[in-house]
């Protein structure tokens, strides 16, 4: 009974959940809820987790959620739950993609699209430069400058020039600096 | 150029193994592995991949990963992408789960110095994405409008992203309008 519950209610996210990974959060909250399957306490460690897993964020989620309240088969029953039904609604919109795509509209379609992904990405990079180093909150006008965590990103990026824009590799060098600098008390 | 489903797999099994606190590297590193190393597709339709999982409901990597293994091998394609993607956190998530009962989680702060990387390489493929996709006034004043839509009102991604693709259409369509219109009078 359990695996109906889970594998419903994933199929629901998948369809309704916008905005990526993060989109899924309002509703594991619902189903914490819901259902008496985690506490909504234990939702900060399963994000957590999830954001330092390899994978998706969504998908780590799912696969967590599912573990965390079924076990093996649910961690295997919510994964598939939430990816099945994208796929086949990506196929679907892909298909429609392909016989239009010579059409004017379609272009300009793409075109906006793509300017509109543009700004979302660089609002992406504002926030997270934000959150970590200058902490300026826009109602207050306040701003909290971290210079260390600065330092610590300029650093980042010229490892990523010198490892020649290798991105696992960056993402390994930088993350051994990280735990090196916290472990002797730096940052 | 055609691309087996052994390798499909490998690349997105790769791919997954990379995407730590959120599926933000997901772009650069398509980009890499099927434009820059592999040929297989342009920057710009992986880049229209990505734009268009934006706009639909569920996770951004999932619905990319589809559009891409569907593109290069068809229905077996996406789906061999698809168990690429989910095969690394699907143990990571077990072994992960079951040492945490035994060690301290302190051990996640440490981890989480991780986000600076991550920082330096969404805002390395911001620039890129912006060389490919910020041609023209037009793309330019919508990227413009994106950013102050997101900054200075409470509005939904996808309500944002609406509104602004149909006012580009409606703009695109007007500009075309007088395009003719002057043709015509010459």
């Amino acid at each position: 009974m359990i695996y109906f519950q889970l594998v419903y209610e994933f199929i629901k996210i998948s369809l309704f959940s916008f905005g990526g990974g993060y989109g899924t959060l309002p509703f594991i909250y619902y189903l914490a809820n819901q259902y008496s399957w985690y506490s909504v306490k234990e939702i900060m460690h399963m994000v957590a987790i999830a954001a330092i897993t390899p994978g998706a964020f969504g998908v780590n989620m799912a696969t967590y959620t599912g573990f965390k309240t079924a076990g093996v088969i649910g961690a295997f029953l919510t994964t598939l739950a939430l990816i099945i039904p994208s796929m086949l609604l990506s196929i679907g919109i892909y298909k429609i993609l392909r016989k239009y795509k010579d059409s004017i509209f379609m272009k300009d379609f793409l075109e906006t699209l793509r300017a509109i992904a543009s700004g979302l990405l660089f609002v992406v990079v504002l926030q997270m430069i934000n959150q970590e180093i200058f902490h300026f909150e826009l109602k207050t006008m306040k701003m909290n400058f971290d210079p260390k965590a600065f330092l610590f990103l300029i650093i980042s990026i010229l490892l990523y020039f010198l490892v020649k824009k290798n991105i696992p590799v960056t993402m390994l060098l930088t993350l051994a600096f990280g735990i090196f600098m916290k472990y002797y008390g730096i940052i | 150029m055609k691309i087996s489903l052994a390798e499909m797999f490998w690349i997105f099994f790769k791919i997954s193994l990379v995407l730590i606190g959120g599926g933000y590297v997901l772009l650069p590193i398509s980009i890499d592995e099927f434009s820059k190393k592999r040929n297989l597709l342009t920057q710009e339709e992986i880049i229209n991949f990505y734009a268009l999982s934006q706009c639909l409901p569920g996770v951004i990597v999932v619905k990319t990963a589809v559009f891409i293994g569907y593109h290069l091998r068809g229905k077996g394609g996406a789906v061999i992408a698809l168990l690429g993607l989910i095969t690394p956190p699907f143990f990571a998530i077990l072994i992960v789960a079951n040492l945490l009962n035994k060690v301290n989680p302190e051990i996640l702060s440490y981890i989480n110095t991780i986000t600076i990387a991550v920082i330096v390489l969404v805002g390395a493929s911001f620039i890129e994405l912006a060389g490919v996709c910020l041609r023209n006034t037009f793309t330019i004043i919508l990227f413009i409008l994106t950013i102050l839509l997101f900054i200075f009102t409470n509005l939904q991604p996808v309500i944002i992203i609406f509104i602004l693709t149909v006012l580009g259409l409606f703009i695109k369509f007007i500009l075309r309008k007088i395009k003719n219109h002057m043709r015509g009078k010459v």
